[in-house]
């Protein structure tokens, strides 16, 4: 009979940043939490014995496509770690906060795109996490502002993104997903938290004053549950 | 047997036996941190009652500072339940009494609620600035079996089952063992996807969100084995079958009860990522008795299940062997075939020694290129100086194609004449 064997974890995880220039003051804070997010999800897991076969992250720096055009979206690929740490922190540390011209950001267009990110089909069980950080709230989805390459992968309203992400044979597993939002009290952020499933919202100025009680509480809710 | 306390006692004449052998463990991931409770454990000669509670901690990872030190929400609910819960049905189960299980089922809604809320005023806690369906304030799971018989002597038990959350109940049959409990889950399906899909849970107890407590009755005909677990026990081994596969290999191979709930927690803790208590308690039969009954069952899994899947697993992973064997045998010999095929494929691209030729003709070039510049500058004017020269002499793989001079770029054999003829019949 075979020997007795644990289930294997892949974990994935997408960060939108958004790097306007209104992030100015608090940027380098968010690219040391994005750095740090990633290992305290790592040791939840393997405090409790789970064999994390494969985790990776993704990054997407987001401006204003009304204001920046092309320029308002920066994605990496997926770095899979920890052998592509270096490449991952010289991305974040790449980050630049300026443009964005005046309140609200892209970033609901971002989280669009985070969705239908390449998600690993490897593993036993799988989280698939998407982390945001802004200070500033969303802009409503419109496609005509979009460049070409994009306006496939963004749906065209907030409620056609919210069946993309309810949908359990969408992108993302119905049971895996989870999203992170260090995002203020507003459009976009708000209507989100109170209508997705698997949110935890952190009403906040990109995550500013959030308590240690409160983080250890979200990253129990995705190590924890796996 | 592992005696347990007898909380019941009967003085009616017996034909078959009750409670039998019981034992119970509750092993924590982290040491002292564990978030599953003790589990519960109590027989007497007509009444049985196991339980597990199961802290959750995904939605109760928020820390108190307790005189215990700083605990989860999830460790607290679920010791503050089991409590609650054990209190109130040993006032509730009586050997004499049939009970009434959905009302036991809301008394245990209403005390269960009552003392984590109580539990949570206590300790003050700064209200969370977070917002999330996902969290909740000190959640814990619950699966619980009481069992009676249901005639002074006889082989029937009734099995009231109450629970909420993805903890299960089971009972264990010569012929199998059955699923007493349904998880409460967002996304629910059998056992098996229910393992595969590791769904959010849809109902628990908790302070601070709305619960039931779900509640089922079967008849037994002992002798059987009652098996409360948390998801820590059963949820991280390949199927269902191999669950009940581990819970009876085990049995089959033990000397003592002891040694049964040693060898089963040795092997639940080699594969589960989680905390996990299981609560087990036989009715009708002595452990030998039960190794005799369950013996073809094991053999007949072991058999039927088990082996094929193991099979197959094993398949599985000597084929994704293999392809990664093959992977990276096609990347080396890609790269050796390439380093073979490369130095003709690259050859106008590197640099070569130039020829006699070419040596000669370079010689010559300083005296032809200050001629052409002066020219240049002639007809240019006087305020158009370097750049002009430079740009006035051809690139070299510029220069003229009608004469009879081969292109040659610049530390570049020329092409041959068998290779020009080549290149015009393609051309015209």
């Amino acid at each position: 009979m075979a020997a007795p064997r644990g289930l294997s974890y892949a974990v994935d995880i997408v960060f939108c940043i958004d790097v306007t220039g209104s992030m100015t003051p608090i940027i380098d804070q968010v690219k040391s939490n994005a750095l740090r997010f990633y290992d305290d999800v790592q040791s939840n897991l393997t405090a409790k014995g789970k064999n994390v076969d494969q985790l990776r992250v993704k990054v997407i720096a987001f401006r204003d496509f009304v204001a920046d055009g092309a320029a308002a979206l920066d994605e990496s690929p997926f770095f899979t770690l920890p052998g592509e740490r270096a490449s991952f922190s010289d991305f974040v540390s790449g980050l630049i906060a300026e443009g964005g011209g005046d309140a609200p950001e892209s970033g609901l267009e971002a989280v669009a795109l985070a969705i239908d990110s390449p998600w690993t089909t490897t593993g036993d069980r799988r989280r698939q996490v998407i982390v945001v950080w802004t200070d500033q709230p969303a802009q409503p989805l419109d496609a005509s502002v979009l460049p070409a390459d994009l306006s496939s992968r963004v749906p065209a309203d907030f409620s056609a993104l919210t069946d993309v992400w309810e949908d359990e044979q969408g992108p993302m597993g119905s049971s895996s997903k989870r999203l992170i939002l260090f995002a203020p009290d507003g459009p976009g952020w708000s209507d989100i938290s109170g209508v997705w499933e698997n949110v935890v919202h952190n009403p906040s100025q990109a995550g500013g004053g959030l308590s240690e009680v409160d983080y250890g509480t979200i990253i129990d809710s995705i190590g924890n549950s796996v | 047997m592992s005696e347990t306390t007898s909380e019941w006692s009967a003085s009616a004449p017996r034909s078959t036996p009750g409670p039998t052998i019981s034992f119970s463990f509750n092993l924590g991931k982290i040491p002292d941190q564990g978030e599953d409770s003790d589990p519960i454990l109590r027989d007497g000669p007509d009444l049985g009652l196991v339980a597990v509670f199961d802290g959750m901690g995904g939605a109760g990872g928020t820390v108190y500072e307790t005189p215990d030190g700083r605990r989860t929400g999830a460790y607290l609910a679920s010791r503050v339940a089991r409590d609650v819960v054990e209190r109130r049905m040993l006032e509730l189960l009586e050997p004499d009494w049939n009970l009434n299980g959905k009302a036991a089922a809301s008394d245990l809604q209403r005390s269960v609620q009552r003392a984590l809320r109580q539990r949570l005023e206590e300790l003050k806690a700064p209200p969370s600035g977070l917002r999330s369906r996902l969290l909740r304030a000190l959640p814990t799971t619950m699966a619980l079996v009481a069992l009676q018989r249901t005639q002074s002597g006889g082989p029937a038990w009734a099995c009231h089952v109450l629970w909420a959350g993805d903890s299960r109940a089971y009972v264990f049959e010569p012929a199998g063992a059955r699923q007493l409990t349904t998880d409460d889950l967002r996304d629910p399906g059998d056992a098996l996807a229910n393992l595969r899909r590791d769904s959010v849970v849809s109902n628990a107890m908790s302070a601070d969100t709305e619960f039931h407590v779900n509640y089922r009755k079967v008849v037994l005909q002992a002798p059987f084995l009652v098996v409360c677990a948390t998801d820590g026990c059963f949820g991280y081994v390949r199927t269902p079958m191999h669950f009940e596969h581990l819970v009876l290999s085990h049995l089959e191979a033990a000397r003592s009860t002891e040694a049964w709930s040693s060898a089963l927690q040795a092997e639940i803790t080699a594969v589960t990522g989680d905390d996990a208590a299981m609560s087990v308690l036989g009715v009708g039969a002595g452990l030998r008795e039960f190794q005799k009954l369950f013996e073809p069952r094991v053999t007949e899994l072991a058999r039927d299940y088990i082996a094929p899947l193991d099979e197959l697993s094993n398949a599985v992973g000597r084929a994704e062997q293999e392809f990664k064997a093959l992977q990276s045998r096609q990347l080396g010999e890609t790269a050796q075939i390439w380093s073979r095929y490369k130095p003709e494929y690259e050859r106008y691209l590197r640099p070569q020694p130039l020829t006699d030729e070419e040596k000669d003709q370079e010689q010559d070039e300083p005296a032809v290129r200050e001629a052409s510049a002066q020219a240049e500058q002639r007809s240019a004017g006087d305020d158009q100086t370097g750049p002009v020269a430079e740009l006035s002499e051809p690139a070299s793989d510029q220069r003229p194609t009608d004469t009879d001079e081969p292109i040659v770029p610049e530390g570049s054999e020329a092409i041959g004449e068998s290779d020009r003829q080549r290149s015009e019949e393609i051309s015209s």
